[in-house]
């Protein structure tokens, strides 16, 4: 009898393992962005209250698997004023609230720039996180493997971070000649060379990964097209 | 938000271009200082875009099996470098050389994987 309920049990769970672990690509083109997911995530409305107090339109992205959680929460700025570096040093600074921030450093997807983080969490958890400011959205993803163990599933955690993409008209895929952009450099400037300046200043000397090898680089300012340079006094959001 | 470049990078331009035309990202999590090799078994192999991913079981001195997720080119660079979806199959042992994760963490950026039968491709051009 044992051995007939766990050969029933296996044949019901081989399938069911067989599709969740099959990461696809979810695409959403309002407001405009492209994820993997083990299974097809839950997705769920509801409202963000920034530290100012205003209630944001906020949507969430879930897939819960194994002992893994993978979320991409999306607010809605595009009713304030709010400026891209400090609404991702915001959200960045809320996860040192619940653990250990291990790695930060600057990252770029496509044409937008944001952070990634490591972070460990006081129950032991690893979480790879991404936090993005695109077209007056803010992207939040975690990729949280839970204890015990965490460390054994960390790889997909870094899979579901690094499979985010932005499409559209800004931030998008064109411009570097990416998928279904205006081919091989056309228009724009090197996503690498614009990471190794980011938070410098003109004439800082940076240091350029460069397929035949490591060049000593400055950095100068160059005027961008339909870039905002300076923006009007707002208030926070 | 200001915008910088770099006017030095001007005379690499072409060669910046070819090695950032397919990246959708920035490779920001992973330690590009740092070469590290594991050895193991193919668990899955996916020739996908934005980036192929290949995932390896790794043991450790103990015997316990870990996994490895390893990121590689998209598809299409893939596929000029010599990859296709029959290059790796579930069980075949493979060496693989990979920048690691900052952190820590079970993954890393494929260099390159030396095969069974002993080719070693790169995740852009065969033997990279």
């Amino acid at each position: 009898m044992k051995v007939m309920v766990a050969m029933l049990l296996s044949a019901w769970l081989v399938p069911v393992v067989a599709v969740a672990q099959e990461w696809k690509t979810y695409s959403y083109p309002d407001p405009g962005f492209a994820i993997q997911f083990p299974a097809p995530p839950s997705v769920e409305q509801n409202t963000f209250r920034t530290a100012a107090g205003v209630a944001l339109p906020m949507t969430r992205y879930a897939v819960r698997q194994d002992r893994s959680i993978y979320t991409l929460t999306v607010v809605d700025y595009s009713t304030t004023n709010a400026n891209d570096n400090s609404t991702i040093a915001a959200a960045e600074k809320s996860f040192g609230v619940s653990g250990k921030v291990t790695v930060a450093i600057d990252a770029r997807v496509n044409r937008s720039f944001g952070r990634e983080l490591s972070v460990t969490g006081t129950n032991g958890s690893r979480s790879a996180v991404a936090i993005f400011f695109v077209n007056k959205h803010l992207y939040t993803l975690v990729g949280e493997a839970l204890p015990p163990n965490a460390i054994e599933r960390s790889g997909d955690s870094i899979r579901f971070q690094e499979s985010l993409q932005f499409i559209g008209a800004n931030g998008g895929f064109g411009g570097f000649g990416g998928f279904g952009g205006g081919g091989r450099g056309r228009r724009g400037f090197n996503p690498q060379a614009q990471l190794a300046c980011l938070g410098k200043s003109a004439g800082d000397a940076v240091p350029l990964d460069t397929p035949a090898g490591p060049v000593a680089a400055t950095c100068t300012l160059i005027a961008r097209p339909n870039t905002q340079l300076a923006a009007p006094p707002a208030p926070p959001p | 938000m200001k915008h910088f470049s770099i006017i030095s990078c001007l005379p690499w331009s072409l060669l910046c271009w070819a090695t950032t035309a397919g990246a959708h990202h920035s490779f920001a999590m992973f330690d590009r200082s740092k070469t590290q090799t594991i050895a193991g078994n193919v668990k899955e192999f996916e020739l996908i875009n934005p980036h192929g991913w290949l995932r390896v079981m790794v043991a450790d001195a103990s015997g316990v099996q870990s996994e490895w997720s390893l990121e590689l080119g998209g598809a299409s660079q893939l596929g000029r470098g010599g990859w296709s979806q029959d290059t790796v199959h579930a069980g075949d042992k493979v060496m693989v050389k990979l920048h690691p994760l900052r952190d820590g963490s079970y993954g890393g950026q494929l260099i390159s994987v030396t095969l069974p039968n002993g080719t070693v491709l790169g995740r852009r051009l065969p033997g990279a």
